[in-house]
């Protein structure tokens, strides 16, 4: 056997090297499989459109693709349904409209996932670091080299064989990790429209390069060989050297951390790749990267790297590689520049299985007590089948404002939270339990929150929902700022979603509410939620059994059912609505009285007909099941449910304060009084 | 024996080398992300030039001060007046705000009183936080004006328990396994004290080792800190600091950051520990160093991602959590025990005390067999 293939055969079989590797490229596996794109939503269906509609447009901007976005973003029934991918497809389009040579649409795909994603991969190092101490420390440091040196092959002859199985194996690690990054992406991601140019991502769109993604990939991968066979001839060098592993291991990670953490700033971040060790040029991210400087700035927070520029970088780091291998050769050839270390050998010993078990079994441990805490207990869901947060008055609370309620039972009003440092607030009461949104992680500037339900009388809450990921970054005590790495992929959903207000309703397992003009529909069971309906303009939005009614900004009363995504316009003229489970009460635009109808007594033409019931304009309406009353001005008017007639004059009292609702045969109203609120509820029989 | 373990662990080059390399690199890290760059910057010299002139006095008399040098203004040229205009106003807010301190105060003692009486029968608990709350608003009191709003600059600065626990897995892999690995324990058992008591020693030392970092890593940062920000005064009350003005505590900053800091110390102890016990369990130092770097990683992700729910119960035992000692200080994180509010801080202590000693039994068990 040649003296190559007794090295490789001693470090990979011997010293079990192959095993490290196996585990190197099972967790490059892994990670490639669970990269993905980072979407604006949380919702498959959107995604699933997103990437449909995408890949029917793909390539160069065209005059029919121009016709069916600018269509397909005015068509309601679309926007109604996936507006947040048609928000980002017509992102998607003005982007390619800025110059329609260099931006093609770009559906999803492998490479470009790969692309936007590079970074330096630290655990590649860390292999290649592990190599470099089974290859070349152990013999340094047994002195096996003054023995090899007498023989016919030995000295420099000797080095140079570990150098060139060194740099060819780091050299086929990196590609072969790349490459299989490239494979577990394709399979998620396919690998379509691969020659568009690399300016059709967003992230590339100031450079000056002309290439198309697969040729951006390949020169990608190319450079990123290169700097981790420098990285390599470096590490050789050290390794002759400095011949105790964890001092190896020590300057290895060093000379790429230390430049990354001194150079990386706001300002000339390509000052990183303009060095002579290996530092950006195992990232590669920059060389496609284009000039970015803001319009006020007078400064580049980075300044693009030409083609020239990445040949010179090269060029010198090659050279300081060679230079600091050749200390390799010359501690071979019997200089003396070794650095005595204690005693080496790092590897596998059938003792050290039993506590990988135990550490297997620690993380199996942590992971059932974190998957366990994420199962949401179900108890108080059951209790209430669905609340709304336009009902102010249930059996057991009246809503006196966000952030106070008033418990029936103890007749006392009480502030949402435990303490004062709490922060949460009210957005709806249920019959025996409150809806709150809340912060779980004091003083944390956030804008992440869990909506909850709240049984005040046994102090249990269950999280309903939580919004983006609630994670106490503090902990990591600031790597991820050192090593500039984002451990969480940016989440926009939780800022979007902070807008959930009174409009909260929910029902069956799910959550809905509108905020800024779009319906969200949350899924309590899966923690998923995604945009349902949208319109130019939602107001006074009545949400229940997964149907809505509305009044858009021409003042049409518009009903749309979740379920079979039905959208169909009532009457005209509407100002204000309030449904309960028969009939809708509405007041008209100009006119003053309220008006009722029957919600399956619709017209030939698909409207209600409404007929006038009272001369008075009510500012609210409540009912229960007996009653039903509405404030106007100072006085208060009832009806019998069931016998309610054309403009009867409806029995009334002296409202004292405001109608927050009727239950249980008892009104209930809110008096202010130097802004604190006081709940006073009156008997129906006194009517 | 202790002397010599003390000796062992500290007098080696490795170890002088680690220090003064990571201590280094922790003074950088602070005048990369701290220093000011403002300090030629014309607002902040305008009201460097105010500030000088109203600290230490109270607030209403800082008010009355700064009220009067932004009436003479109007009788200079606006020109030359606009910046002082503008950092008179910014004043003047902030000192308005003050003012209103004792009333905030008060209406969260009420609201706490209020809410305690809400609690009173039904949960003793939330009746006691309460209570507890309530008091600690009507303590509180502004004497005079100082600006101290960059403390928590430093509180919140963690990257120098990052350097510290990588210098006490480097040092603390070799106590046990190092010497496992060169077969010194067999010898060093066959003698009267190398058992239990060795093990103890050992154990001694290396929390020597942990204060003495720990204390050297907060002089540093608090010297580095003071020259960045040039903190005006540690004996005012931390809700001076206006991040940190609604909350209930009501110690000095002084008082405060000694707290943190021994909180934080606990949380490195237990570390230490678990490094000792890798220790004693593996005997190569390498895989000690692994898994010690395995184990404070995962405690470190639990803590930031599993601290929700059944997690913020959990997350007491984990030494990382001590870490963050300000957390449970500062926004007064309690524990119901037996109807009374305990302070988690306090709870921690406790716990830690309680790792320690299990750990340290367990220490002494495996060294044993």
């Amino acid at each position: 056997m040649s003296v190559f293939g007794k090295e490789l055969y001693r470090v990979f079989i011997k010293e079990k090297f192959l095993v490290i590797i196996f585990v190197f490229f099972l967790i490059r596996i892994l990670v490639s499989f669970s990269m993905e794109y980072a979407y604006p939503w949380k919702s498959e269906t959107e995604t699933e459109f997103y990437r449909q509609y995408m890949n029917e447009i793909s390539g160069k901007g065209e005059t029919w693709k121009y016709e069916k976005i600018e269509h397909d973003y005015k068509d309601p029934k679309i926007m109604g349904q996936h507006y947040s991918a048609m928000e980002e497809i017509y992102a998607d389009y003005q982007y390619v409209l800025e110059n329609t040579e260099t931006h093609y649409f770009l559906p999803d795909n492998a490479i470009e996932l790969i692309l936007i994603h590079l970074d330096i991969d630290w655990m590649l190092l860390f292999v290649i670091i592990l190599f470099a101490a089974a290859l070349v420390s152990n013999e340094y440091q047994h002195g096996v080299f003054q023995i090899s040196r007498t023989s016919k092959l030995g000295c420099c002859g000797f080095a140079a064989k570990k150098a060139v199985i060194f740099i060819a194996v780091t050299i086929g690690l990196s590609i072969i990790s790349q490459l299989l990054q490239l494979f577990c992406c394709g399979i998620s991601y396919g690998m379509t429209s691969v020659d568009a140019p690399v300016q059709s991502i967003h992230a590339f769109a100031e450079s000056e390069k002309q290439f198309t993604i697969l040729q951006a990939w390949i020169f990608i991968l190319l450079l990123r060989s290169i700097a981790y066979m420098v990285f390599g001839m470096l590490l050789f060098g050290i390794a002759a050297v400095c011949t105790n592993p964890a001092k190896c291991l020590s300057i290895g990670l060093g000379i790429v951390f230390v430049p990354l953490y001194l150079l990386t700033g706001t300002y000339h971040q390509e000052a990183v790749y303009r060095t002579i060790l290996p530092v950006g040029t195992l990232n590669g991210y920059g060389f496609l990267l284009g000039n970015d400087r803001p319009a006020q700035e007078t400064d580049y927070l980075f300044q693009e790297i030409s083609g020239k520029e990445i040949v010179g970088i090269y060029t010198v780091q090659i050279v300081v590689g060679i230079l600091v291998m050749a200390l390799s050769f010359f501690q071979a050839s019997g200089g003396k520049l070794t650095i005595p270390a204690a005693e080496t050998k790092i590897y596998f010993k059938s003792k050290i299985k039993k506590w990988i078990l135990a550490g297997i079994s620690c993380c199996v441990i942590l992971c059932a007590a974190y998957a366990l805490q994420k199962l949401p207990d179900r108890a108080l869901l059951l209790q209430d089948e669905a609340i709304s947060g336009r009902s102010i008055v249930t059996d057991r609370y009246v809503k006196v404002d966000e952030y106070h309620y008033f418990d029936i039972k103890r007749g006392e009003i009480y502030s949402i939270g435990e303490t004062v440092l709490d922060d949460q607030r009210i957005l709806a009461v249920g019959n025996s339990c409150i809806m709150v949104a809340k912060k779980e992680i004091n003083g944390i500037q956030k804008d992440e929150f869990t909506i909850e339900l709240l049984d005040t009388e046994n102090n249990q809450s269950d999280t309903l929902i939580r919004f983006g990921k609630n994670m106490d970054n503090t902990a990591l005590l600031g790597l991820d700022t050192v090593i500039h790495t984002e451990f969480l992929a940016a989440n926009g959903e939780a800022v979007e979603n902070m807008g959930i207000n009174e409009s909260v309703v929910y029902e069956d397992g799910f959550l809905f509410y509108v905020y800024d003009n779009v319906v969200v529909q949350a899924d309590i069971k899966k923690n998923e939620y995604q945009i349902v309906y949208q319109a130019p303009v939602i107001t006074d939005a009545h949400i229940s059994k997964h149907r809505m009614y509305y009044i858009d900004g021409l003042g049409n009363l518009v009903y749309y059912n979740f379920t079979d995504q039905e959208e169909r316009i009532l009457a005209h003229g509407i100002e204000r609505i309030w449904v309960n489970d028969r009939q809708i009460f509405v007041v008209k635009q100009e006119q003053d009285g309220l008006f009722m109808a029957e919600q399956d007594e619709l017209s030939a033409n698909g409207e209600l007909s409404f007929q006038k019931i009272s001369r008075f304009t009510p500012e609210r309406l409540e009912w229960d099941q007996s009653k039903i009353v509405f404030q106007s001005g100072e006085r208060l008017y009832f009806f019998d449910s069931a016998g309610i007639k054309d403009e009867a004059e409806p029995l009334n009292l002296q409202a004292e304060g405001e109608l927050a609702g009727i239950r249980n045969h008892q009104i209930y109203m809110l008096q202010y009084e130097e802004n604190e609120g006081k709940v006073v509820s009156y008997p129906c029989e006194k009517i | 024996m202790l002397k010599y373990e003390i000796r062992k662990l500290f007098f080696n080059k490795a170890t002088f080398a680690g220090v003064a390399f990571l201590l280094l690199f922790n003074i950088v890290h602070i005048f990369k992300d701290h220093y000011p760059t403002e300090s030629s910057d014309p607002v902040y010299l305008t009201y460097l030039k105010v500030y000088l002139d109203i600290r230490g006095k109270d607030i209403e008399t800082c008010r009355d001060i700064v009220e009067e040098k932004r009436k003479q203004l109007s009788d200079l040229p606006q020109n030359r007046t606009a910046l002082y205009a503008a950092v008179y106003e910014e004043m003047l807010m902030e000192l308005e705000s003050l003012l209103q301190f004792p009333n905030e105060n008060q209406e969260k003692r009420e609201e706490s009183l209020k809410k305690a009486d809400q609690y009173r029968l039904d949960n003793r608990y939330l009746y006691h936080l309460n209570n507890e709350l309530a008091k600690r608003y009507g303590e509180r009191k502004l004497m005079e004006y100082r600006n101290v709003n960059r403390f928590p600059e430093l509180v919140n600065y963690k990257f120098s328990y990052l350097l510290i626990i990588f210098l006490i897995i480097a040092g603390g892999v070799n106590i046990f396994s190092g010497e496992c690995a060169s077969g010194a324990c067999q010898v060093i058992k066959s003698t009267k004290r190398g058992h239990g008591i060795l093990a103890g020693t050992k154990m001694i030392a290396m929390q020597i080792y942990v204060v003495l970092l720990a204390f050297l890593f907060a002089v540093c940062n608090g010297i580095c800190f003071q020259i960045c920000y040039r903190f005006d005064s540690f004996s005012q009350p931390v809700y001076a600091i206006e991040q940190y003005r609604d909350l209930p505590v009501n110690d000095t900053i002084m008082w405060f950051l000694i707290k943190n800091f021994l909180v934080g110390l606990l949380g490195l102890c237990v570390i230490a520990m678990i490094v000792m016990l890798l220790s004693v369990l593996i005997q190569n130092p390498k895989m000690v160093f692994g898994c010690s770097l395995v184990c404070v990683v995962g405690l470190a992700f639990y803590r930031a991602f599993g601290y929700l729910g059944t997690g913020k119960i959990i997350n007491l035992l984990n030494p990382v959590h001590y870490l963050l000692g300000e957390k449970m200080i500062l926004y007064l994180e309690t524990v119901n025990l037996a109807g009374y509010a305990v302070s988690n801080a306090l709870i921690s202590t406790g716990i830690a005390f309680a790792e320690m000693i299990f750990l340290s039994a367990a220490i002494v068990y495996f060294y044993e067999s």
